[in-house]
């Protein structure tokens, strides 16, 4: 072996004595590699001992397993509100969160813009632009709404806005990254043609990103419908505030009712999502029959590669990408100068309008308050004085830190146990790991349930059968987030090179040496990724399940905002935010060194 | 052979997961069986006192670290301090004896009881020298307003403060119905979500002609003026009755009637500063029957959460 390896590299050094090890290529060992690994080690080591310290008692869960039963005894049968308060109420949700969606997609083209490397004014401008992307994605939903229902008081404005501003991290984010990747030509040639900076956008940059752009649209929509539940909580309308009212008056088959309305809400959007998706990014529109159309479209949204829901902002009506009808030889000049209307065109008109209507109509249900918009700027200053200047109130500052501690150890503890399980479960939901068809589907299918599943009221369920504290908390995170990173997981594992995977193959190694050889190593980058992700989520959450009693900060984050304590609010946003930050900061570091 | 091969990881996974987790199992939980000779039971084990919080009213701060210290240091046990927000939870940890002692709202106490959930109400929490325990739910109109008395309520737009709360819609809703307005059709009710939100939209006199909220809240606003107040009582400490008896005899003498000198003459220091003063003053004694206002607001307004 080692005669035949080195001479093909190194002719001369044929003769080493070095062992094959010695000699064999070696990958480079910068500090910063080890010191990102030494990190990762620490984090991991970390959420051992949050782990082991957050109490989780398998025996003393299984002895208190019959409050469970006599829990859901009393619950007795599930009930909904009456039709037309559950109608209205699906379609003030909906509409809330189409419009928060739409007010971040439409602040978010500019802040791409300035932000995107290709197409920034200057440095200045391009900092600005990654300071307001992550300074947004970095401030909790939960905690905007919060403050916003404060301001704003009544109405679904609070939660359009929290939605809207907080969703502006992750779109313009995605947006920037899809403006650097588009193809320099066309925008090149519209300049060499004299085209102005708005022409160079309109139609060099827009017609290729604008795929990718109603991508990340429908998904971060999917997203939000989903924090649509929490959002409830803290006062803002809908369904989950509905769902809220009713679990703090015990009314747990109304609010088991309104979860599971909820539930569907989120698997029948994925769905539309995934055919909006499908029909807008080109991918069906070769002419099929519908039936067989909608089977693959089924089939496409069951296996989970969808998110998102019916939100084409009224772009829809531009087709992206379609291929025109070229092929066919033009009949007369006249005809050539005109697109004729096929049925493509007239398809991609019918989904603009009925995307504009969908639009229309979100507004309208949720009543906005434009006046409160204007008066709103008048009431700041009185506002932003009580707000200023962060204090503990009357907690000491050793305790509010401690709670910020524990709140991080539930989200490292409850990341850990998530992944765990999720790298079980996202395997086994990849295409190219699962053993079988049936296996997949299954797995894909338990973890859109898992997803479905709202944390608050499993964290209620399980205060019923592990106690208050930290270990309910930590469980339902961890429930919570298989959901989320299994999803992940086999997603980025169905994306490896499966060039590896068959070379492995070919020389008959098993399965799971394939899977421990080829997907696992070049899925590794992806996995750390998606666990700080999922870090970087659960302590957003952990935050919320401080308000049911899981432990941690949230509980005095809501308590302060209860009693308007605003000072309080500002102190324990600031912490949330210092900490979302370096999490932030280290997934970038570690993104970047593990490149 | 084949499916060993793609089963055996997952069986792995699964078998280290529970040995990690039950590694992570309290070392005492053999010690439940030892105290359930006396038919008593702990929330955690017979080492450890749970001591639940939700806060009372909206001005509550619960930094209540100091009475723990002091139950420790009297009962010579740990105790886990646990606050939440969410009455539920506390509830349902109540009902399934997942708490030993715990301070929430005399509703909640109320509504606990009505669903099983076995505990004994000791004392009650003041602030101030010479306070009684509880609070009052106000009834509110902004300055200078025709409507004089809660009569005058009734076909306006009124501001609640959400469905659940005691004394932003349960108490003024049950004062409404003594006044034969009912809370949902003879006035227009608009839930403010928060108590200062309540005052402030009801001081504004626009989207509410009048309101209802806590009284520590009003306090802060000149622009309202109080037409009518109700008492609500006093948030109580419970202790549960599982508790082995002598156990529940000391936590009723040293939590039953105690000030916060007293607290810090039993060589607890912690007590001795002001965030815990300005939260605690004393414990005065109450018992089942001073919650019998709330069960008859409750068989009035037929709130959902008493149903037992």
């Amino acid at each position: 072996m080692s005669t035949l390896v080195a001479p093909s590299r190194r002719p001369a050094e044929a003769s080493d004595a070095r062992s094959i090890a010695e000699r064999a290529p070696k990958r480079g060992r910068s500090p910063e590699r080890i010191a990102a690994s030494l990190t990762l080690v620490a984090i991991v080591a970390a959420a051992i001992v949050a782990l082991a310290d957050s109490g989780i008692s398998i025996p003393s869960m299984v002895e208190s397993w019959g409050n469970a039963e006599r829990f859901f005894a009393r619950v007795g049968p599930i009930s909904f509100p009456e039709p037309a308060q559950l109608l209205y109420l699906t379609a003030l949700t909906i509409g809330l969160v189409l419009c928060g969606t739409l007010l971040a997609a439409v602040i978010s083209v500019p802040v791409a813009y300035l932000a995107a490397s290709n197409t920034t004014p200057g440095p200045g401008w391009r900092a600005f632009g990654r300071f307001v992307t992550v300074l947004t994605r970095a401030i909790p939903d939960v905690v905007l709404a919060m403050v916003f229902v404060l301001m704003f008081s009544l109405g679904s404005l609070p939660g359009i806005l929290a939605i809207g501003i907080h969703s502006i991290g992750m779109i313009s984010k995605l947006f920037a990254d899809a403006i650097e990747q588009i193809d320099e030509g066309p925008r090149l040639a519209i300049r060499a043609a004299g085209g102005s900076k708005w022409q160079e956008f309109t139609s060099g940059i827009l017609p290729q990103v604008l795929p990718s752009w109603v991508a990340t649209v429908l998904h971060r929509n999917d997203i939000n419908l989903r924090g649509s539940v929490v959002l409830g909580y803290v006062g803002v309308v809908g369904l989950g505030m509905e769902m809220s009212f009713a679990f703090k008056s015990l009314n747990y088959s109304l609010g088991l009712g309104i979860a599971l309305v909820m539930f569907a809400l989120c698997i029948v959007m994925e769905v539309v999502s995934s055919v909006v998706r499908s029909a807008m990014l080109g991918v069906a529109p070769t002419g099929r029959g519908l039936g067989d159309r909608l089977v693959r479209r089924v089939r496409r949204s069951r296996s989970g590669s969808s998110s998102g829901l019916d939100t084409p902002p009224s772009s829809a009506a531009r087709p992206a990408g379609t291929p025109s009808s070229a092929a066919r030889p033009a009949t007369s000049l006249e005809a050539a100068l005109r697109r004729p209307w096929d049925a493509l065109r007239i398809r991609n008109t019918v989904w603009g309008w009925v995307a504009l209507a969908v639009v229309v109509g979100s507004v309208l249900i949720c009543n906005i308050q434009w006046a409160d918009l204007i008066t709103f700027w008048a009431k700041v200053p009185a506002i932003a004085v009580q707000f200023w200047p962060p204090d503990f109130g009357n907690y000491d500052a050793a305790t509010m830190f401690g709670a910020m501690g524990q709140t991080i150890g539930i989200a490292l503890a409850a990341t850990l146990l998530a992944i765990v399980v999720s790298v079980l479960v996202g395997s086994l939901a990849a295409r190219n790991v699962a053993p079988n068809g049936t296996v997949r589907a299954s797995m894909r299918f338990l973890l859109v349930v898992i997803r479905g599943i709202p944390e608050v009221i499993l964290a209620i369920v399980l205060i019923v059968i592990t106690g208050l504290g930290a270990q309910a908390g930590t469980l339902a995170l961890a429930f919570g987030g298989i959901g989320l990173a299994g999803k992940l997981i086999a997603d980025s594992f169905e994306e490896v090179k499966s060039g590896p995977e068959r070379a492995l193959r070919a020389t008959g190694a098993s399965r799971s040496q394939v899977y421990a050889s080829a997907t696992l190593p070049q899925g590794m980058r992806a996995l750390i990724g998606h666990s700080f992700y999922l870090l970087d989520t659960n302590i957003r959450a952990a935050t919320i399940l401080g308000i049911v009693g899981g432990g941690g900060i949230g509980y005095y984050l809501l308590n302060a905002g209860q009693g308007s304590n605003y000072q309080v609010v500002t102190a324990i946003v600031l912490m949330i935010l210092v900490t979302v930050l370096v999490v932030e900061g280290l997934a970038m570091w570690m993104r970047r060194v593990f490149r | 052979m084949k499916l060993s091969t793609k089963t055996w990881p997952a069986l792995a996974a699964a078998a280290m997961l529970a040995v990690g987790l039950a590694a992570c199992a309290s070392p005492s939980t053999a010690d439940d069986s030892a105290a359930g000779d006396s038919g008593a039971k702990f929330a955690v084990d017979e080492n450890t006192l749970v001591f639940g919080v939700v806060p009372d009213s909206v001005d509550t701060e619960t930094n209540y670290q100091p009475l723990m210290d002091y139950i420790a240091a009297e009962t010579g046990k740990t105790v886990e301090y646990h606050e939440s927000t969410d009455y539920a939870a506390l509830i349902e940890a109540a009902v399934a004896g997942k708490i030993d002692v715990a301070s929430f709202s005399g509703f909640t106490y109320v509504t606990a009881t009505n669903n099983g959930a076995a505990i004994t109400p000791i004392s009650s929490i003041i602030t101030e020298e010479g306070q009684e325990p509880g609070y009052y739910s106000q009834a509110i109109v902004p300055k200078g307003s025709d409507i004089t008395d809660l009569a005058g309520f009734a076909g306006k737009k009124v501001c609640f403060v959400d469905p659940s709360s005691t004394s932003g819609y349960l108490f003024p809703s049950y004062n409404l119905l003594n006044e034969g307005i009912d809370p949902k059709t003879g006035v227009t009710p608009v839930f403010a979500g928060k108590h200062d939100v309540s005052v402030t939209k009801t001081g504004e006199g626009v989207e509410c002609e009048a309101g209802f909220a806590e009284d520590s809240e009003v306090a802060k606003s000149d622009k309202v003026e109080v037409i009518a107040e109700t008492m609500v009582p006093g948030a109580p400490i419970v202790v549960s009755d599982t508790l082995p008896e002598e156990l529940k005899t000391q936590l009723t003498e040293i939590l039953g009637e105690v000030t916060v000198d007293e607290i810090v003459e039993s060589g607890v220091e912690s007590a001795d500063s002001d965030a815990f003063r300005s939260v605690f003053f004393a414990t005065l004694p109450v018992d089942d029957e001073y919650y019998d206002t709330i069960r008859d607001i409750c068989e009035k307004t037929e709130a959902e959460q008493c149903q037992g």
